[in-house]
C-alpha cells in the first residue's frame, strides 16, 4: 500500500478509536482512575464528565505510580533494577560468547 | 494495558480455575514452541529487557482518561515474538500482583489478556509489513488492533464469569463492559503512538531486532 494510504488508514483508526473512547469515558464515570471506573461499572456505572487530561493532579506532571506502590516504592525499584541488571548482564555475556 | 482491576474474591472459584487452566495451557504451548524452535541467550536477554520496560511502564499511572497505565505488550510481541512474549506477559502480571497491582485470582485472566495483546500486535505488525507498510504506521495500527483484541477479552471475561457481589449481570453488564472496552481504545491509541515511535527508532539503529525472517521487513516503502 502507498504511504499516503497507510497514514490515511492510521488517522481513521486513531479518530475512530478516539471517538469511541470519549463516549466510553463519559458513560463509565468520566475523569476517574481505572480501578474506580471498573468498580463503578460493576455497580451499574456512572456517567460523568471532567477533563480528558489531568496534568495538574500532582506527581510529575500528573504522572503517578500505581496506587499500591505510592507508599513504598522500594520493592518496585528493586524488581526493575534486578530485571535490568540480569537481562543486560545476560545480553553482554551472550554477545561476548558469540564473539569468542 | 487492558487489565482487570477487581478485588480478590470477585471471581467465582470455577472461573478462577477456568482462566488459570487456559492461561497455563497457553503458557505450556509457548514453552513448547520455544523449545521446538530453539532459544538463544540473546533472545532471553531481550525478553528480560522488555519485561523490565513493560513492568516499569505498567506501574506508572498517566494523566489521561482519568488515570490509566500502558503496558507495551504489543511492543513486547513485535520484539520477541508471541511465544516468549507470552512468558513476559505472565511474568509482568506475577510481579505486579506481588506488589498489589492486580489480584492473584485474576492472574490467569490477566495473563490471557496480555497474551492476546502480545500475539495480536505481533501478527498484525508482520501482516502489515508483508504488505509493505512503513514501520511507524504498521506498528501503531498493529498495536491498536492488538490492544483492542485484548480489551474485548478483558470485557468478556467478567461477563462470562459473572462477578460476585455486583449489582448488574448479563446483558446490562455486557453493555457497561463494552463501554469500558471503548475507553481502552483511547489508551490503545496512546500506546500505539509510543510503540510506533519506539519501533521506528529501533528499526533505524538495530534493524536486526525487527523483522527477523520477514522478507517485507527488509524494504521500506518510498513512493507516495
Amino acid at each position: 500500500m502507498k504511504r499516503r494510504g497507510q497514514y490515511l488508514l492510521l488517522v481513521v483508526a486513531i479518530g475512530l478509536a478516539g471517538l469511541l473512547s470519549y463516549a466510553g469515558f463519559v458513560y463509565t464515570g468520566g475523569a476517574v482512575p481505572w480501578g474506580q471506573r471498573f468498580a463503578a461499572v460493576m455497580q451499574g456505572g456512572a456517567s460523568g464528565g471532567g477533563s480528558l487530561f489531568q496534568f495538574g493532579r500532582g506527581g510529575l506532571g500528573g504522572f503517578l505510580l500505581a496506587g499500591p506502590l505510592r507508599d513504598d516504592v522500594g520493592p518496585f525499584a528493586v524488581l526493575v533494577l534486578a530485571l535490568v541488571v540480569v537481562s543486560v548482564g545476560l545480553y553482554w555475556w551472550s554477545s561476548r560468547s558469540e564473539s569468542t | 494495558m487492558a487489565h482487570i482491576h477487581l478485588p480478590e474474591g470477585a471471581l467465582p472459584l470455577w472461573a478462577v480455575v477456568l482462566w488459570s487452566v487456559l492461561a497455563a495451557a497457553v503458557l505450556a504451548f509457548a514453552v513448547y514452541a520455544l523449545r521446538r524452535d530453539g532459544l538463544e541467550a540473546r533472545h532471553v536477554a531481550l525478553g528480560g529487557m522488555v519485561a523490565a520496560a513493560s513492568f516499569a511502564v505498567f506501574q506508572v499511572n498517566i494523566p489521561v482518561l482519568g488515570g490509566v497505565h500502558l503496558s507495551l505488550t504489543s511492543l513486547v510481541g513485535i520484539l520477541v515474538g508471541p511465544a516468549l512474549g507470552a512468558i513476559v506477559a505472565f511474568v509482568v502480571n506475577v510481579l505486579s500482583a506481588l506488589l498489589g497491582h492486580g489480584a492473584w485470582g485474576f492472574l490467569g485472566a490477566n495473563t490471557l489478556v496480555g497474551v492476546v495483546e502480545v500475539a495480536g500486535g505481533y501478527y498484525a505488525f508482520y501482516a502489515l509489513r508483508h504488505r509493505q507498510w512503513d514501520h511507524f504506521p504498521a506498528a501503531t495500527v498493529a498495536t491498536i488492533l492488538g490492544l483492542a483484541a485484548g480489551s474485548i477479552l478483558m470485557g468478556a471475561i467478567p461477563v462470562v464469569s459473572g462477578i460476585r457481589g455486583v449489582a448488574i449481570a448479563g446483558g446490562d453488564l455486557a453493555v457497561y463492559m463494552a463501554a469500558l472496552v471503548a475507553v481502552n481504545l483511547g489508551v490503545a491509541v496512546v500506546e500505539g503512538l509510543v510503540t510506533g515511535s519506539v519501533v521506528t527508532y529501533i528499526s533505524s539503529i538495530r534493524p536486526d531486532l525487527i523483522g527477523e525472517g520477514v522478507d517485507a521487513g527488509q524494504t521500506e516503502v518510498t513512493q507516495s
